[in-house]
């Protein structure tokens, strides 16, 4: 039944140096300073990863896994307490132009129209040698939102505000784009859509991507690879290749192999979901 | 708007009615018709100009140092944990205390007269002009300086391009409520201890018993502070109109 799924070890050592994989990980481990009580939250435990540049991989896990905290590791958006985040072979010590992050709650400037957030990123990047508005209206277009470009995003649903996100993540040129949960608050119809929006317009030109979800069904469609997280402490428990021919589509979501996967996700997953959220640690 | 221009010319009527009918004295409550008649005559002679510019130089000195002071002290509160420690108790201190009673220590300290009132005026307005720019800037959203840091954003950029386009609308709600506040610091320091202004007006035709005198100088500052109010609601939409823009 699941000989074709071919699982990796976690420890991924002897897949090629640091220098060939796009992304990597090193005994990477995240915590936060609880307020008030002296404690500490472990939200990742010595996580190891290597990407592949231009692969799609999906991070999948129960809330309070640590799988946020590990994007936005690599996103130079969270200190580590241990371990290290290589991009290119180099080590990360902060936010960088080759990574551009798409936010779960959008993260759009509500003073600026549509045009304006895409053109943020720009700005904040110093871009020159071209005019910023041309770019930022050809990247509202590639999000479909030809027609919005005046509009403040208190006007728009929470879909059209999410391609904002993705237009403003795509228009400095990433490497690598980062995504933490960036349909977790949409409904579900909206979802499928936006996802298989998202494949498209990856598909052109394949930046490696990394994507945050707590949905089965979508880390499965999305990826070539699914890392699955367990929580207690939130470490890696298991990382899948998805042999799913491309390009997709909502019928893939009706395969056997894609039903296959699921199975095996989900039951990846139900052994830990009864364990406490996180685990702590007193010093 | 029309219903309230209705109600407002439909209060005036009854007002106007009741005392030509004789139903109430107009030595308590005057009537409209002789209230206008007691501007016209004060714009006249030029007791109202007079009155006016006195109490607007107050309002404008008392309540344009507030707004300096206040923005600027309620934006370094938010931006170093330093000066909000150093703030923040006499915010406290003034946002929970009556500050009239500042009043006789001040005309102690300055006299009776101009600067007394402007003293007033500032200290009534500038705390909430303060309290108000300071809770802007910390209520803006931390995921929206995540995102800029994102974008690798320098503290200057968040500073300009997140921090303050976030606060206006906090800071100008501010500074409409502290309009209200100077003009109430002006009249209620006029009142008490002053040569000329429309709160002195007011006390003076009081003493005198003069009704329609006093209730006219009570509707000039009115219209001036729904006039102020009025400006800066121009201002506020200006600023603010991706908050309360059609939506």
């Amino acid at each position: 039944m699941e000989t074709r799924i071919v699982l990796e070890p976690a420890m991924l050592q002897n897949q090629g140096s640091a220098a060939a994989s796009h992304i990597r990980v090193e005994g990477l481990t995240v915590a936060y300073q609880k307020p008030k009580a002296a404690g500490t939250l472990i939200a990742v435990s010595s996580a190891n990863l290597d990407i592949a540049r231009g692969t799609f991989v999906t991070i999948v896990g129960p809330s309070g896994c640590g799988k946020s905290s590990l994007l936005l590791a690599i996103a130079g958006l969270v200190q580590p307490a241990g371990g290290r985040v290589l991009v290119n072979g180099q080590p990360v010590s902060g936010p960088g132009r080759d990574r551009a992050v798409v936010f779960q709650d959008f993260a759009l400037m509500p003073w600026r129209t549509v045009l304006d957030n895409v053109r943020f990123g720009l700005e904040l990047q110093r871009w020159s040698g071209e005019d910023l508005t041309a770019r930022a209206r050809r990247y509202v277009e590639l999000v479909g939102l030809k027609g919005f470009e005046h509009y403040h995003p208190h006007q728009l649903s929470g879909g059209m505000q999410q391609r904002v996100g993705i237009a403003r993540a795509l228009a400095v040129d990433p490497e690598i784009l980062l995504l933490d949960e960036p349909f977790g608050s949409l409904d579900a119809q909206t979802r499928d859509e936006m996802g298989s929006e998202l494949l498209a317009i990856w598909e052109q030109n394949k930046k490696t991507a990394l994507f945050v979800t707590h949905g089965i069904d979508e880390a499965i469609f999305l990826a070539d690879q699914i890392v699955v997280m367990a929580r207690n402490p939130g470490r890696i428990s298991e990382i899948i290749t998805v042999d799913l021919p491309r390009p997709r589509t909502i019928e893939t979501m009706d395969s056997e192999l894609f039903i296959e996967y699921r199975r095996h996700i989900r039951a990846c997953l139900m052994g830990k979901v009864e364990q406490s959220c996180t685990q702590e640690r007193r010093f | 708007m029309l219903l309230g221009i209705v109600s407002f010319a439909a209060i005036l009527l009854v007002w106007e009615s009741v005392v030509r009918l004789g139903w109430a004295n107009p030595f308590f409550i005057s009537q409209p018709s002789a209230i206008a008649d007691s501007l016209s005559r004060a714009a006249r002679s030029g007791e109202l100009w007079n009155n006016l510019e006195v109490s607007l130089r107050e309002f404008a000195i008392g309540y344009g140092a507030s707004v300096v002071v206040g923005i600027l002290a309620g934006a370094l509160a938010g931006r170093f944990r330093i000066v909000e420690y150093v703030v923040d108790p006499f915010l406290w201190f003034l946002y929970s205390a009556p500050l009239i009673a500042f009043y006789p220590i001040f005309v102690l300290w300055f006299g009776l007269g101009v600067p007394t009132v402007i003293a007033i005026t500032f200290l009534l307005s500038v705390t909430q002009i303060a309290a108000n720019t300071l809770r802007g800037i910390q209520s803006v959203n931390p995921g929206l300086l995540r995102a800029a840091r994102s974008f690798g954003a320098s503290e200057r950029d968040l500073l300009w391009k997140v921090v303050l386009p976030a606060s206006v609308p906090m800071v100008i709600a501010g500074l409409r409520l502290g309009i209200g506040r100077a003009l109430m610091g002006v009249v209620v320091g006029e009142l008490f201890g002053a040569t000329a202004g429309l709160g002195f007006s007011i006390a003076y035709y009081g003493a005198l018993l003069k009704t329609t005198d006093m209730i006219a100088s009570v509707v000039v500052i009115v219209v001036l502070g729904v006039l102020c109010t009025q400006a800066l609601s121009a201002v506020e939409a200006r600023f603010d109109s991706w908050r309360t823009g059609p939506g």
